[in-house]
């Protein structure tokens, strides 16, 4: 029986071209390695010594299941890194880094949706707190003491990072949705009022790389695969 | 001293052992009633053991690096539990301490209770979704350690799944180099490619052969590596105490089917090592024909093409043994390394380090 072959090593002009939109997405700058793709949007990255001729002629002889990891998938003219992804480039990223607190990062790490909610300023205007249980408001006050401790200069790793590229998490209330997690947005405080994340968004816990989720107007989708998900609170 | 069900081993693998290990069968038997240990390795790609440490005392897990010279080895001795501070009235050396001890934080520290790991709590804490560890037998770890991988080598991982090896000799070697992890069933590859993603093992080749063919296709290439680890399927029965179930399964015939099975292994593999390659073949089980028969094998069929390396391990082990029945094994056997339950609190394992001299 002829071998199957499916591997596509991708040219250095395709591999520029996911590069490019890594860059203008999350900065990073190269990606050492060979990457593959398997389908239409899989991308696999393999680090190893192989060169491209060494892969190709050993998958004319033996079944290949995989070439490195899985680290990054195509989604129209957008690519969305893998949490693995994330964490193999995490020293690059530099853009769209949304920072989370403890409490968000253990419910983003369950598999649910961050949803931006206004709050803060609802709040402050007094309004919208009829709408919190107690403990949705203890909450509040707890994180508001919290604020300080999640200062834009302690994000950056990288000195060409900008105030613009990181929201910088400044508030947290509880979903009515079991399986859903408000955010407060930062920008409702910030410098830069109306820049609100959008596409996708790397998720970081203090040095954690959560992995990435897209942020809509109104929430902030997970794609923590169900076998990394945390089955039960741990913070 | 931690004491679970022991297993129900079948009579003849009694006798058996008792054959093996004379004066200390006893020992191994008591050794058998005793809880494993829960261990993990840290999963240097991503993190540094005393950051990994940090982060898991912070989770008030206690934790023991046994190993000077491995400090990714880390033994999870428990938890210390939250209640156990001062005041607690069954702690009463908490209690009767004085007001100046009880301020001592040290002193609470080390008066605090421990308590065991809820069943399943390693695998699901952040940590190890993360990849910042893997969790994995003490024992299980030897091969890779004797193997002693280098940065830019070409290593095969033969009966690769689940991946507890693959990941460390990865971890080892930087990502750098080229690591084949070859594996038969289409199921534990999906389990080993899932944990070489958590723990971002980039420089691996998964492929899907059986051992045997694989090895003679890469042979045909010209395919050649630097080192080899055959963990060779086998009857497990080093592992009585965490997968009770063999006690069940094992069978003299099963054995011998194995033992077959591993010389052809064994032999493929070492025809696709590079001169003065390393090939580490290793089994979790105590029968003389899945351990030193094989090697007496390999030793008889390649002669002065092969030499058996001396092994350093970081814990107890016994040399290989030279005779079963009436059987007598070429005495270099006796450099390969037996590891018991009664020796570290550990599962079995049997190790041989091989090297290609021509």
């Amino acid at each position: 029986m002829t071998p199957q072959h499916y591997l596509k090593i991708l040219t250095e002009k395709e591999k520029r071209e996911i590069v490019q939109k890594l860059n203008k997405q999350f900065g990073i700058k190269e990606v050492p390695g060979i990457i593959t793709m398997h389908g239409k949007e899989r991308l696999f990255l393999f680090q190893g010594d192989l060169n491209e001729k060494e892969i190709k002629e050993l998958e004319q002889n033996v079944p290949i299941e995989r070439v490195g990891i899985y680290f990054a998938k195509l989604i129209g003219n957008e690519i969305k890194l893998s949490i693995d992804g994330v964490q193999v480039l995490k020293d690059q990223i530099t853009k769209n880094i949304l920072e989370i607190n403890e409490k968000q990062a253990e419910q983003w790490m369950m598999g649910r949706e961050l949803l931006f909610d206004n709050v803060f300023e609802k709040e402050d205007n007094g309004i919208g707190e009829n709408n919190l249980n107690k403990n949705s408001k203890d909450k509040i006050n707890n994180e508001k003491a919290d604020k300080k401790s999640f200062s834009i200069n302690k994000l950056n790793n990288s000195d060409e990072q900008s105030e613009e590229q990181i929201w910088v998490d400044e508030h947290l209330r509880e979903s009515a949705s079991p399986t859903k997690t408000s955010v407060g947005a930062s920008w409702a405080g910030s410098r830069f009022p109306g820049k609100k994340p959008h596409g996708f968004v790397i998720i970081k816990f203090k040095d954690d790389f959560l992995g990435t989720g897209k942020a809509s107007e109104q929430k902030i989708t997970n794609f923590i695969p169900k076998n990394r998900r945390l089955k039960e609170k741990v913070f | 001293m931690n004491l679970h069900k022991p297993p129900t081993p079948k009579p003849l693998f009694l006798e058996r052992m008792k054959k093996i290990l004379k004066n200390d069968y006893e020992n191994y038997l008591e050794a058998l009633k005793e809880q494993p240990l829960r261990s993990i390795r840290c999963n240097t790609l991503k993190i540094s053991p005393e950051t990994l440490k940090k982060k898991l005392e912070a989770k008030n897990w206690k934790i023991k690096q046994p190993w000077k010279n491995y400090p990714e080895v880390m033994i999870i001795k428990g938890k210390f539990a939250d209640e156990n501070l001062i005041g607690n009235e069954e702690n009463e050396e908490v209690d009767n301490a004085t007001t100046a001890q009880k301020i001592n934080k040290n002193y609470l520290i080390q008066n605090k209770t421990l308590i065991p790991l809820e069943p399943g709590e390693l695998g699901r804490a952040l940590e190890h979704l993360l990849g910042y560890y893997y969790i994995q037998e003490l024992s299980s770890m030897l091969p890779v350690i004797a193997m002693n991988p280098q940065a830019d080598e070409r290593i095969l991982d033969l009966c690769s799944a689940p991946g507890s090896k693959t990941t460390q000799i990865s971890a080892k070697i930087k990502n750098t180099g080229t690591i084949i992890a070859n594996e038969i069933s289409l199921g534990r590859i999906k389990i080993l490619a899932s944990n070489l993603e958590r723990c971002g093992v980039t420089n691996t080749l998964i492929t899907k052969k059986d051992g045997i063919t694989l090895c003679k296709k890469l042979k045909k290439m010209n395919f050649y590596f630097d080192k080899i680890l055959v963990d060779a399927p086998c009857s497990g029965e080093g592992t009585l105490r965490s997968s009770p179930k063999t006690c069940i399964m094992w069978n003299i015939k099963t054995i011998e089917t194995l033992s077959k099975t591993q010389k052809r292994l064994f032999e493929s593999a070492f025809e696709i090592l590079k001169p003065n390659g390393e090939l580490v073949y290793s089994t979790c089980t105590h029968a003389p024909e899945e351990n030193e028969a094989v090697v007496d094998f390999i030793l008889k069929t390649f002669k002065d093409k092969i030499k058996i390396e001396e092994i350093k391990l970081p814990i107890k082990f016994r040399q290989g043994i030279t005779q079963l029945e009436n059987e007598k094994f070429n005495p270099e056997v006796k450099k390969c390394a037996r590891i018991y339950p009664q020796d570290n609190n550990t599962e079995g394992f049997f190790l041989a380090k091989m090297r290609k001299v021509k």
